[in-house]
């Protein structure tokens, strides 16, 4: 019996004992995890939700909380964060030595990572076509260069061609590479010439349309590109990149504007309206793509949906409230009550029917952003079209043309335009963004910007900020940044 | 019983030795031969012989050569003749054979050329002259030795005297000859640990005739076996270190030995320490080893955690406590605490010290019974575990179970326990009573910051709603007052206690068996450990099985195999939970036992959740006690081991030897939520569409049946190791040299899948279909407003799988017993997902020496030394960065659409970014170590130093934000450890009954961060400070804090700066302006036991110390600004409840949150007080706090950092051995009942009442816990 025993041990011993001498012994890979090799892996990569929903205080919620068309109610504000509250108030330090970086940077940096992955590796990998290889490529340059605008508006100044070389911007980042110790600022023309590199670049390789509008296409490019050349003042050139993302999306088909006429209308499709979150609409349903050239989207809401971070307590201005027509759809989205349901008391409107924004790009933005081109170069007449184009979908035909007193100067036709951007995208964080580029621009020097803090709903006392020009239309750096790079000057 | 002092030692020399020797080789060759033999020659009567010390078998065959003569003869009967001198010339066959036959067991009868043996008729007693006398009657005597407490002694030496002859032993060195050939021969140096008792025959040296004596020695449980003794012998049982016994046999057969300890020769028990690739002598082991005391161990039967168990036991092993709160929030009794051997040398890798159970690695011990354990050794430094290669630089913890012994008669051992912990210390941490609660909510409501619309969406608590009623003229002032007196007059503790507490304890049986025969043997146990948590309604069992069986397969070949089971059921149902920081006068059942509502908890207003319920037509109260039912869960894990080992003798002193783990844990748990609980109910809100009241609510969630949710768990570890050893003694036993090479494999697979069923219905088993598409992309315009997406996958699986090879030797040479040296070198390669195999090709090594400097002549002089050794090990051990935590490459992971609600489709992301400029950690370890024996071993011990030095130490360290990534593996530097560490065992008094002995074990550990590697500016930044980041020229774990300076006229905190300046100016503090306190790590460590004996009773004093660290303090002042209840604002978020578990998943369900720390009433209230106290101000608006002023400056002041030095009692024993002969009617051998009460604070240097064990503010402490157990042998 006992010899038998041995003899099957010493069968079986040399057959166990060589087990773990086979090559592939060690060669396991994790179900669920890859190192990217083929081309697939880094579609996958750029298909990643975080490039097109962003979360949490970031997209452009701090441009949002920063705009002049919008006020606060104090009982609500105080539950924002602080950081919230001294964006608010235009305060020089938003981020503290305490806080881990800003929410911006913290969702949009390691996106940065990513796409500069992508650039470098994707065309050493296997399994792709060469064009696929190269539409990734592109795919990922031209979201790079979105990430850099996002950059150089958050924490530069405003881009003047006559200072921009010397005006500190933001690192050029091109590699993905966690070893790095430290960065050095480029110069603000620097990154815009990066920009506009990456995006020319992108939009020689770029399908003309995206398997889905939340990736970049050659509309998308074209028309991101023309907005980096209007911040630039640069007019003709945006126009030509605006007038070929149009030629491309007629091509593309994608994208077209909702026509609130018929979705408000009885049985429309943006009802019915819910007394918490407003109409069905694009603002409430970050997967609807009719109106979206490239959909980046960002929360927007009330803390009673999103939880910590919400606008509860941010309303527009008396004044901006006045903008609207009476019979403008989009007022739709406003309500006269407080978060809690009860009235406000001071009749202020709430944004609170858009919980998700938009800050990639939009067919409105585009329309307007061509139209102003238009206006800037005297183009009156195409300006008024575009302008009129978007109008007589937010409302009745009858009321969406253009008044004839506008469209008899040029610059009161540009100053509509700047009201219908505000009018079409209040309390979303596009107004940040053109009050920079404004107060560098001639033709608006000397606005002041303020901000009103309603103590209480009723009539009651205000608080009013002003913003200090030029240094607080930039963004401080934040500590952690800062401290991570010895040797930088912060901005003033 | 005949009690006599005797005792003397008998040097044996060399030519003795070789003679033994050749006894045993000759024994072990009989051992192969088979049965009857029968050999023939010519023949020739005449015999001329001379051989010195010969086997009866190689006589008769010099017999049969020049004889012809056949020996006729059982083979096994020579195993039990006795070597013989003989020198004959020309002799007859009759003389020949009667010297030969001269006092064996045996005669002879010559039949024609035949000798056929027999075995020789039993003598009468003999009274003077015993070569008169008739054989004696030959029995077995079954025996055990403990000593006076019970506790069994092995390696005791039984010898056997026949009628008048001296009893000589043989000593060598202070230690029996027969006891050191026992194991020499029949338990080779590459198996077990485990004594082994058997028979040896000694012949002594004064020639032929002399008589014989037959010795054995007691295995590892005191048992011995004596076979075909005289039934009349007497029998002097020795023992190192204890009272010589001699004692009439009597005829008996079975025999209870008790020695006492031997005042004058008082030793050191025989040591050995298991590395669980060999086991090592205390002659051969070079490095640093630890060994707890096994009956202190034993006696911690009020934990089933091992680790727990060992506090205090080993010097340089500090135990932290651990941390479970099991979803109540107070401290569970589950929780396994942690180990850290020598300091922290390697963070990333973590601090948990190596397990291995048998020679295996196991990835926990908390399926192990700590009944089945027999030994256990810490390997601490590089020469103890290298031999485990990379994975062992936090040192390795090496248990052995417990084995069955040859030779013996079957034995049963029962021991049990059962231990009462009751309800947690409540008292700890106080918080606000019901009355200052009130006070508090009155002095600090603020309805104008605070609008009782901003409120619409957060809880508003009873007093409050009271409040502001009377603010917006709902109530009058006097209704107010009246109401708010009520509630401050109501103490929930009580209820608290009773209803939603119960009484903590464990109960454990075990009964083992184990008995073997002369090639077999086996230990075997079952045993079953119910405890009962705090938790009302959880049940938790435990049943163990444990089967270990040893059998030689034929004269080379030894096979072990263990086998062990663990299942461990638990079930539970949903208690809420609450603890100190419950609203204090909130009570859960009325006086007419109806369960209260507290619909407030959820986070709504009132009328905002009217609103949803009158909408969603879903009940939305919600009555904690109610609840307790909705949700069951139930959980069933099974672990099952098996260990096999072959030792097979090739040739010569070269063998091979394998070993054969795998381990298997499957497992399943399920729960099941009822609609009818919260949190389905809440989830069930979410999505519902109904936008006005009236409407008809669609619900896209099941409103029947429950979430029904089982997960399968699967874990399989396997280890096959295949070595040769090369054993071999040089220079005529001078030295000895022991090689061994081998190789081994190591694989772990875990894997779990889970499945979510929801609307099931359980009686029916039915379901409904949920539509998956709809649910992920998002429902809007549901009734809390937007838009909500469902993430719940009704699948999920994931698995990990590990694997490892590695190539090992290690060498080790004994010169003249008293110089040693050691050799370790192992290199390991694991799987490496993205990386380069040539990252790991970096080898560890240890060298170690020994001089036994007890064993020099030059030493004997000096008295009061009885043993000394020095030891020195040098070795590397390391971690490559690429194992399991950095990556050279970066690591994608797959999301898919279903869990991220992307409507894109499936995506990746990069989990783990690639760094290709990691470098190894390695830790080079310098151990140096004495042993020492003093005043006739009344003093014994050892000192150990040593100093680790950590070169790119790994580490979590914070990136260039601008990377992309916060924090990444980066090599932050070089750390060193230097340490002195002692055990100290004294024997203070040692009377005829009364003993009193002490053991002392100290560790002290210093650690510091010499160097930063690449220089990360935000290492030093002051938050990462004072959240304890490593920082250059402090300890690993320091704690920095700001230089308090008192009140400014606000209430606002001030601190010093270092320029001297005082600021209360928020985030103004640089690095240099903060002030270290110390390391939270302790410093000095260890334990200090004194043991009581008198007659059969003992007594046990175990402390545990624990000092030169610091702490913060837990308990003060937290609340700053706000409302009194922002501490708990909760979201009725989706995210927030998962709709499954209810309590534990935090927000909402829980009870406690709420109430803030007593300090608040001292607080800084009108302009003077900051004369008179530290404790800020209370500033209502959160964002004026948060502006003016840093309220850090407080609670991370240096007044707020105090020590956590303390002394405790960790347990007192009280042990009783009944008396035998009570026994014996029982057919019991041994009964030892014992008490004991655990967890006393002696003394803590703080005077805030904080146990240092129990330092975060998340859990309450047990305050004491008792036992009962009996250990009853039969």
């Amino acid at each position: 019996m006992a010899k038998f025993i041995i003899k099957g041990l010493l069968l079986i011993l040399p057959a166990v004992a060589f087990i773990s001498c086979r090559k592939d012994f060690l060669q396991v890979v994790p179900i669920g995890q890859v190192i990217a090799s083929t081309t697939s892996d880094y579609n996958l990569l750029m298909n990643s939700k975080n490039f097109y929903f962003y979360q949490a205080g970031a997209g452009w919620e701090q441009p949002m909380i920063m705009g002049d068309e919008i006020a606060a109610e104090a009982p609500y504000l105080i539950k924002f964060f602080s950081f919230q509250q001294r964006l608010f108030q235009w305060q020089d330090s938003i981020f503290q030595s305490t806080d881990p970086a800003s929410f911006d940077l913290g969702a949009e940096l390691p996106n940065l990572y990513t796409c500069n992955k992508i650039i470098n590796e994707v065309l050493g990998s296997s399994g792709g076509t060469d064009s696929s290889r190269v539409e990734l490529q592109a795919e990922a340059m031209a979201m790079r260069a979105w990430l850099n605008m996002q950059f150089i508006n958050f924490y530069a100044k405003p881009y003047q061609a006559s200072s921009a070389a010397t005006d500190p911007g933001f690192p050029i980042i091109t590699a993905a590479d966690v070893s790095v110790s430290t960065y050095t600022r480029a110069s603000v023309q620097d990154v815009y010439d990066a920009i506009i590199q990456d995006f020319t670049t992108a939009i020689s390789h770029l399908p003309v349309k995206a398997v889905i509008q939340t990736r970049m296409s050659r509309p998308a490019a074209e028309g991101l590109l023309g907005r980096t050349y209007l911040y630039m003042g640069r007019y003709s050139d945006a126009l030509t990149q605006f007038n070929a993302a149009f030629t491309d999306l007629a091509a593309s088909g994608v994208a077209s504007l909702y026509n609130y006429n018929v979705t408000f209308a009885p049985g429309g499709a943006f009802l019915p309206i819910n007394p918490i979150s407003g109409p069905n609409s694009p603002g409430n349903n970050y997967n609807d793509f009719t109106e979206s050239v490239v959909s980046i989207a960002f929360t927007n809401a009330s803390s009673l949906m999103e939880g910590e971070i919400g606008n509860d307590g941010l309303v527009i201005t008396p004044q901006v409230a006045a903008l609207y027509g009476p019979t403008d759809w989009r007022l739709q989205f406003y309500s006269a009550n407080n978060a809690d349901g009860t009235p406000n008391a001071g009749g202020r409107l709430r944004k609170y029917g858009v919980s998700y924004s938009r800050c990639g790009l939009q067919l409105p933005d585009l329309y307007l952003m061509k139209a102003e081109c238009e206006a800037r170069l005297n183009d009156i007449s195409d300006a008024k079209t575009d302008v009129e184009t978007l109008r007589s979908n937010r409302m009745p035909a009858s009321d969406a043309v253009v008044p004839a007193d506008t469209l008899a100067s040029q610059t009161a036709m540009i100053q509509f335009i700047i009201d219908e951007r505000i009018r079409e995208y209040a309390q979303e964080g596009y107004r940040w963004w053109d009050m920079r580029r404004l107060s560098v621009d001639p033709l608006f020097t000397g606005q002041a910007f303020t901000h009103t803090l309603y103590n209480d709903d009723a009539a009651g006392s205000t608080t009013v900020y002003t913003l200090q020009q030029p240094d607080r239309l930039v963004l401080k750096i934040p500590p952690t940044i800062m401290l991570a790079n010895p040797g930088w000057t912060n901005n003033p | 019983m005949l009690l006599q002092a005797f005792y003397s030692p008998f040097r044996i020399t060399r030519g003795d030795r070789t003679k033994t020797l050749l006894v045993m080789r000759l024994t072990s060759i009989l051992l192969l031969a088979g049965t009857l033999q029968l050999s023939a020659k010519t023949v020739a009567q005449r015999v001329t012989l001379s051989e010195q010390h010969s086997s009866l078998g190689k006589i008769f065959k010099k017999i049969t050569d020049q004889t012809g003569v056949l020996f006729v003869y059982r083979d096994e009967w020579l195993r039990q003749t006795q070597a013989v001198d003989i020198d004959v010339k020309d002799a007859s066959l009759q003389e020949v054979l009667d010297i030969c036959f001269s006092g064996q067991p045996f005669t002879y009868e010559i039949v024609d050329q035949v000798v056929v043996l027999k075995k020789r008729p039993p003598a009468p007693p003999a009274l003077t002259d015993e070569q008169d006398l008739p054989p004696p009657v030959l029995i077995d005597v079954h025996g055990r030795v403990t000593d006076i407490n019970g506790n069994p002694l092995a390696g005791a030496t039984i010898l056997v005297r026949i009628t008048g002859g001296a009893a000589v032993i043989l000593v060598q060195g202070g230690k029996p000859v027969a006891a050191a050939m026992v194991s020499g021969s029949i338990t080779p140096a590459t198996t077990t640990a485990t004594a082994a008792a058997g028979n040896v025959n000694v012949q002594p040296a004064n020639g032929p005739g002399q008589r014989v004596i037959n010795a054995v020695v007691t295995d590892a449980d005191g048992n011995f076996l004596l076979k075909e003794v005289p039934e009349n012998a007497t029998l002097t049982i020795s023992h190192v270190g204890y009272e010589l016994l001699e004692l009439k046999l009597n005829k008996r057969t079975q025999l209870e030995v008790r020695l006492s300890l031997r005042v004058s020769e008082l030793k050191n028990v025989d040591v050995t320490y298991s590395t669980g690739y060999q086991v090592l002598s205390k002659e051969s082991a070079t490095g640093s080893y630890g060994k707890p005391d096994m009956g202190i161990f034993s006696d911690r039967s009020g934990t089933m955690d091992i680790i727990d168990r060992l506090d205090g036991l080993v010097p340089g092993l500090v135990v932290t406590q651990g941390v479970s709160t099991g979803g109540t929030g107070v401290a569970n009794q589950v929780g396994t605490a942690q180990a850290v051997i020598r300091g922290l040398s390697s963070i990333e890798i973590g601090s948990t010290p190596l397990y291995v159970v048998n020679g295996v690695i196991v990835p926990d011990l908390t399926t192990i019974n700590p009944n089945d354990i027999q030994d256990i050794t810490v390997l601490k430094d590089a020469a103890a575990a290298s031999v485990w290669g990379a994975k062992a630089a936090n040192g390795v913890i090496v248990l052995t179970t417990k084995e069955g012994v040859r030779n013996q008669k079957l034995k049963f051992n029962y021991s049990g326990s059962v231990t009462y912990q009751g309800k947690p210390d409540f008292n700890y941490e106080r918080m606000l009573s019901s009355q200052q609660f009130i006070e508090a909510a009155q002095e600090t409501f603020d309805p104008v910051t605070y609008s009782w619309g901003s409120l619409y969406n957060q809880p508003i608590l009873p007093d409050e709603v009271i409040l502001y009623n009377q603010y917006r003229g709902l109530i009058s002032a006097g209704q107010a007052t009246q109401s708010l007196d009520s509630l401050s007059s109501i103490n929930n503790r009580q209820q608290i206690k009773d209803l939603l507490y119960r009484n903590a304890g464990i109960t454990n049986h075990t009964l083992s068996a184990s008995g073997g025969t002369g090639n077999y043997s086996f230990y075997a146990s079952l045993g079953y450990t119910g405890t009962q948590s705090n938790t009302p309604g959880q049940q938790n069992n435990s049943y163990w099985l444990n089967l270990s069986q040893n059998v030689n397969a034929g004269r080379n070949v030894d096979v072990g195999l263990n086998i062990s089971l663990r299942d461990n059921v638990t079930s539970g149902g949903n208690y809420p939970s609450a603890d100190n920081t419950a609203l204090p006068y909130q009570l859960y059942r009325d006086g007419a036992a109806n369960n209260l509502a507290m619909p407030y908890l959820l986070g709504w207003s009132d009328s905002l959740r009217q609103n949803y319920q009158a909408r969603s037509g879903i009940n939305l109260n919600y009555i904690p006690l109610d609840e307790t039912g909705y949700v069951q869960s139930k959980s069933n894990s099974l672990d099952m081991k098996a260990t096999g080992k072959i030792g097979i003798k090739l040739w010569k002193g070269l063998s091979f030897s394998g070993t054969y783990g795998y381990e298997t844990t499957p497992g399943t748990s399920s729960t099941y939520s009822d609609n009818q609980g919260v949190g389905q109910r809440i989830q069930l809100l979410d999505y519902t569409v109904a936008p006005t009241i009236g409407s008809t609510p669609v619900y896209y969630l099941p409103t029947t049946g429950g979430t029904y949710a089982s997960v399968t768990n699967e874990q399989h570890y396997w280890t096959v190791r295949n070595e040769l050893v090369y054993t071999v003694a040089i220079r005529h036993e001078k030295d000895r040299l022991n090689l061994q090479a081998g190789q081994e494999a190591q694989e772990q697979f875990s894997s779990s899948a889970s499945t979510t069923v929801l609307g099931y219905n359980q009686a029916l088993n039915t379901f409904p279909a949920i539509n998956y598409g709809q649910l992920n992309q998002g429902i809007f315009g549901t009734v809390p407003g937007g838009f909500y997406f469902f993430n719940q996958e009704p699948y999920f699986y994931s698995q990990t799988l590990t694997r490892g090879t590695s190539y090992y030797a290690l060498a080790s040479y004994v010169l003249a017993h008293k110089y040693t040296l050691n050799l370790n070198w192992r290199e390991d390669h694991s799987n490496l997902f993205g990386h380069d195999v040539s990252t790991q090709n970096k080898p560890i090594w240890s060298v170690g020496g020994k001089w036994q400097l007890g064993k020099e002549d030059f030493m004997k002089a000096v008295r009061p030394v009885d043993d000394l050794a020095i030891r020195a090990s040098y070795g590397i051990t390391g971690n490559s960065p690429y194992v399991g935590s950095g990556s050279l490459y970066d690591v994608l992971t797959s999301v898919p659409a279903s869990q991220s609600g992307a409507v894109a489709g499936d995506a990746a992301y990069i989990s783990s970014p690639g760094n290709s400029k990691l470098s190894w950690e390695v830790t080079q370890t310098v151990n140096l170590g004495i042993d020492f024996s003093l005043l006739k071993h009344r003093l014994s011990g050892n000192i150990d130093l040593y100093h680790k030095n950590t070169t790119n130490l790994l580490n979590s360290i914070p990136l260039n934000p601008l990377t992309g990534f916060q924090a990444g593996i980066g090599n932050l530097g070089r750390l060193t450890n230097t340490g002195i560490e002692w055990r100290l065992n004294t024997v203070n008094i040692q009377a005829k009954d009364f003993s009193w002995s002490s053991g002392f074990v100290f560790s002290f550990n210093k650690n510091k961060l010499q160097s930063y590697g690449p220089p990360n500016p935000l290492l030093n930044s002051v938050p990462n400070r004072l959240v304890g980041t490593p920082a250059v020229g402090y300890s690993l774990s320091p704690v920095f804090a700001y230089r308090y300076a008192g009140l400014d006229s606000l209430g606002d905190p001030r601190i010093k700066l270092a320029g001297k300046t005082i600021s209360e100016t928020p985030n103004i503090a640089q690095t240099g302006d903060l002030r270290y306190m110390g390391t939270a790590q302790p410093v000095f460590n260890g334990g200090f036991t004194n043991t009581f004996s008198y007659k059969g009773f003992s007594l046990t004093l175990n402390m545990i110390y624990s000092m030169g660290n610091v702490m913060r303090r837990n308990d003060v002042d937290n609340f700053f600004s706000g409302r009194l209840t922002m501490g708990r604002v909760v979201t009725t978020n989706a995210g927030g409840l998962g709709g499954i578990s209810f309590a534990g998943n935090g927000g909402v369900g829980t009870l406690d949150g709420i109430n803030v720390p007593e300090e608040f009433v001292n607080r800084w209230k009108n302009p003077g007080d900051e004369a008179h106290t530290n404790i800020p101000s209370y500033v209502s608006n959160s964002f004026t706090d948060a502006t003016r002023r840093s309220d850090s400056y407080y609670t991370d002041a240096d007044i707020n950092v105090i020590s956590a030095s303390y002394v405790k009692m960790k347990d007192m024993t009280l042990a009783y051995n009944v008396r035998p002969a009570l026994l014996k009617s029982l057919g019991a051998q041994s009964l030892r009942l014992y008490v004991q009460a655990g967890n006393f604070m002696v003394w803590r240097a703080n005077h805030y009442g904080i146990d240092p064990q129990f330092p975060t503010s998340t859990m309450l402490p047990y305050s004491h816990n008792y036992t009962f157990g009996a250990n009853l042998n039969f």
